[in-house]
């Protein structure tokens, strides 16, 4: 837009307060590296981590800061003074994001009230289908109590990051704001009401699981497989954890269910985006009480740039369709003309800086999206060929067997109609019928037939694998059309091209063969087959201290009690450099 | 005014090269994705091999617009990855040494170096990394719509009797002493090329091209390497 008043980042962030959650978090980790390496001139940063079970959030964050390969441009530039450095621009922030005023002690939230500029709302849970206590809790409360603790701060902003997919099934232009009461399928929604059901619906399967029936026929089908085991007598202490056991595996299988049967029933694919869109509702139904934008981005994939190219935490959504692609599985169901709407993380994290800048100088849209199918489309088709020419190219390197190299650098992948004669449900009865006629054959034969039926038997879970992932991607390859409309930005173009997020910043031939099919093969599939992806280890590592801020008494008073108090469990961490040396 | 400057025209395949069109098509055929594409690609082919044997004596603008319809509808992505891997497992393998000789002797005389090529873009292409720096290449180009080849050239399709015209304008447009120029043909349909120079030389020479060169006492080389 000619008209639109350029906006420099750089100015507008200058001094700010940005305080961040889920900054252990794909994303988030990418922003904070990013911001602390392109961005001295911010004020300070908060970084707001959760303990988790046994270890405290300062080990946390000293282990992610140690060997995360996002934190080594940090380390590259700043080598032992990188603690000094970010003891300057860092604060570790521990509390409980469920919790009201964020689990704070009371002089560490008035402090942060008085000096946030920016909340960066990036935490979250990703899981498509989880229990839906555990998607609510963290997508749509965690939102809730930011939201509250946002409000009563002297002049903070609020960037929530949501997701492109709160569309639901409504295909076609999407357009860049939240609708009142929204849900693709119900004429008339109101998300308080829904939540409250939800909640309502949730009580009422935990006490139909804790009834006596239900555990006693938990109890009887344990030991009769026990029993089935050869183990006649099992302790009733075995049998008890059994049984508990069991009981919360049923439990959660039922609230998963509940979550997905409720999404879907409402026009959402998942409960994942089920949440996340009432979280927006309900953030709507704040009215002006609340400055807020809300950033929504397509398929967050593998780093153009930052920290490095290919770097890629997100496994759970090109990365396992890449990796069947590259297997003996031919045909997957897709729609080719469809838009692939992936945007890589650095831009995702470019765009939260920008909107935070925006937000900053209040010349913020309400939502953006962040994605690539409106200005830069890439088709599934496309994206689909390149990935497995990227195959082909990795396949055909020396090291691989002959094979590999002749046969299967040319078995390519190829989109098909799910229904298709030879597509995987087809290629699955197929081995299943070989497998059954295996088990019908005689004993003798069976045994010298070994390796085969292992083989076979193995097929048989690849396709049962393969058709799962099929199952779960099967809206977005191949029902879905969305095309988001990315315009807010035009409203303040940004000055700074280090800042820039336009997505015809890369070109998509280069960026799957060169930068994410490699990024994916470095970090994503080795966590497929169940290896470990290279690890990293900084040089010198960085040991945060409890400090003190001289200018803060109370925070200070806060610090001063003992370890184990639970009153200062929330405590404020500062950095400083480690004397180890590695 | 500035003196009108010699100037060497190099047919690529015979010259530089020992394939064709036909290599590089054939191969993207046989690696187009899934087998029942390969299949007709190929199909495609082995129908429009022996026309490209008998048209490419008189005039290789249809064979070649015959042969390239076989890559219609591949992606683009295809075709560009398939020609890196054609020039780097086949055709940089085909390089002749003596015809880059041929081009090193144009450098060192401080010559301009023309190619021309009936082979597309993508193929022809990474050959200029292996040679000395020429001024131009006159090669084929794919017309793509949507990111899909739609099987035709666009204009000017090479590989007829182009050459003589195009080296006429070249000349006007950049100075071109055709009289004291080289033209290094290897094809029947290079005759014309070769008339509108003054030292005409037949490299590697079908059989339409060799009994022209001789009725014209033209020298002719014969070399593989």
């Amino acid at each position: 837009m000619s008209n639109a008043q350029p906006l420099s980042v750089r100015t507008a962030l200058a001094g700010r307060h940005i305080f961040l959650t889920g900054g252990s978090g794909f994303v988030g980790k990418v922003w904070l590296s990013m911001a602390l390496t392109h961005l001295p001139e911010i004020g300070k940063i908060y970084v707001f981590l959760r303990p988790k079970a046994s270890v405290p959030a300062r080990q946390r964050f000293e282990k992610m800061l140690n060997t995360s390969p996002v934190f080594r441009p940090l380390h590259q530039r700043y080598g032992r003074d990188l603690g000094a450095f970010l003891a300057e621009r860092v604060e570790l922030i521990e509390g409980e994001v469920t919790a009201p005023d964020l689990g704070l002690a009371p002089a560490v939230a008035r402090r942060l009230r008085r000096d946030i500029d920016v909340f960066i709302h990036c935490a979250g849970l990703v899981d498509f289908n989880p229990d839906i206590r555990k998607s609510l809790s963290a997508n749509v409360d965690a939102t809730m109590r930011v939201a509250d603790f946002v409000e009563s701060c002297d002049h903070a902003s609020l960037l929530h990051v949501s997701t492109c997919y709160v569309a639901g099934k409504r295909y076609g232009e999407i357009a860049e704001r939240i609708e009142p009461n929204y849900a693709p399928h119900a004429e008339e929604f109101c998300p308080r009401t829904e939540l409250a059901e939800a909640h309502a619906r949730i009580e009422s399967i935990v006490r139909s699981f804790s009834t006596e029936d239900v555990t006693q026929r938990l109890r009887e089908e344990v030991l009769a497989e026990l029993h089935a085991q050869g183990r006649h007598e099992p302790s009733a202490h075995l049998l008890d954890t059994l049984t508990r056991k069991r009981q919360r595996e049923e439990l959660k299988n039922a609230l998963e269910t509940e979550g997905t049967e409720r999404a879907v029933r409402l026009g959402w694919h998942n409960t994942y985006t089920y949440s996340k869109s009432l979280a927006e509702s309900l953030l709507l139904q704040r009215g002006s009480r609340l400055r807020y934008a809300v950033v929504r981005p397509s398929i967050v994939e593998s780093a153009v740039e930052f920290p490095e190219p290919g770097w890629n935490e997100s496994f759970n959504c090109t990365a396992p369709l890449a990796y069947v692609m590259g297997s003996w599985v031919r045909m997957i169901p897709a729609r080719p003309d469809a838009p692939f709407d992936v945007i890589p993380v650095d831009l995702v994290c470019r765009s939260l800086t920008s909107v935070s800048a925006a937000l900053a100088t209040g010349r913020h849209a309400q939502v953006y999206h962040v994605g690539t199918s409106d200005r830069h489309r890439c088709s599934v088709g496309r994206a689909a060929e390149l990935i497995v020419l990227s195959h082909r190219r990795y396949l055909r390197e020396a090291r691989h067997s002959r094979s590999e190299r002749v046969l299967k650098s040319r078995w390519d992948a190829i989109l098909v109609e799910p229904d298709t004669v030879l597509g995987v449900k087809t290629s699955r009865a197929i081995v299943r019928g070989y497998d059954e006629m295996l088990d019908l054959m005689p004993r003798k034969l069976q045994k010298k037939l070994g390796k085969l039926t292992k083989r076979v038997r193995d097929m048989d879970e690849d396709f049962a694998q393969v058709e799962k992932l099929v199952e779960l991607f099967m809206p977005f390859m191949y029902e879905s059309f969305y095309v988001f409309k990315s315009t807010a930005a035009d409203q303040h173009p940004v000055v700074e091209p280090e800042f820039d997020w336009g997505p015809a910043l890369f070109d998509w031939r280069k960026y799957f063969l060169e930068i994410e099919m490699p990024g994916l093969r470095r970090w994503a599939f080795p966590l497929i087959e169940g290896k470990r992806p290279e690890r990293y280890r900084a040089e010198h590592t960085i040991r945060l201290r409890d400090g003190a801020r001289d200018s803060d008494s109370d925070a200070h008073d806060e610090l001063r009690r003992p370890k184990h108090d639970e009153a200062s469990a929330h405590e404020t961490m500062l950095f400083s450099p480690s004397n180890d040396q590695r | 005014m500035s003196e009108a400057k010699p100037a060497v025209f190099v047919r690529v395949e015979g010259v530089l090269t020992g394939r064709g069109a036909c290599g590089a098509a054939a191969y993207m055929a046989a690696n187009a994705a899934g087998l029942r594409e390969r299949v007709f690609r190929l199909g495609h082919l082995a129908l429009a091999t022996p026309l490209y044997e008998v048209l490419g004596q008189s005039d290789r603008v249809l064979a070649n617009r015959l042969t390239y319809l076989a890559l219609r509808n591949m992606s683009e992505d295809r075709i560009a990855e398939l020609a890196e891997e054609y020039w780097q497992n086949v055709l940089s393998h085909q390089l002749l040494q003596s015809g880059v000789e041929l081009l090193k002797r144009a450098q060192r005389d401080k010559q301009r170096i023309v190619l021309l090529s009936d082979g597309i873009e993508e193929i022809t292409k990474p050959l200029l990394e292996k040679l000395p720096p020429v001024a131009a290449l006159l090669c084929n180009r794919l017309e793509y719509r949507n990111g899909l080849a739609t099987g035709k050239l666009r204009e000017p399709v090479i590989g007829g009797h182009d050459g003589g015209q195009f080296l006429a304008q070249y000349a006007l447009e950049h100075g071109i002493d055709l009289a004291a120029s080289t033209a290094y043909g290897a094809h029947g349909p290079d005759v014309l090329l070769m008339t509108a120079v003054g030292r005409p030389c037949a490299v590697n020479p079908d059989f339409t091209l060799r009994r022209a060169a001789r009725d014209a006492g033209w020298p002719v080389m014969d070399f593989n390497v």
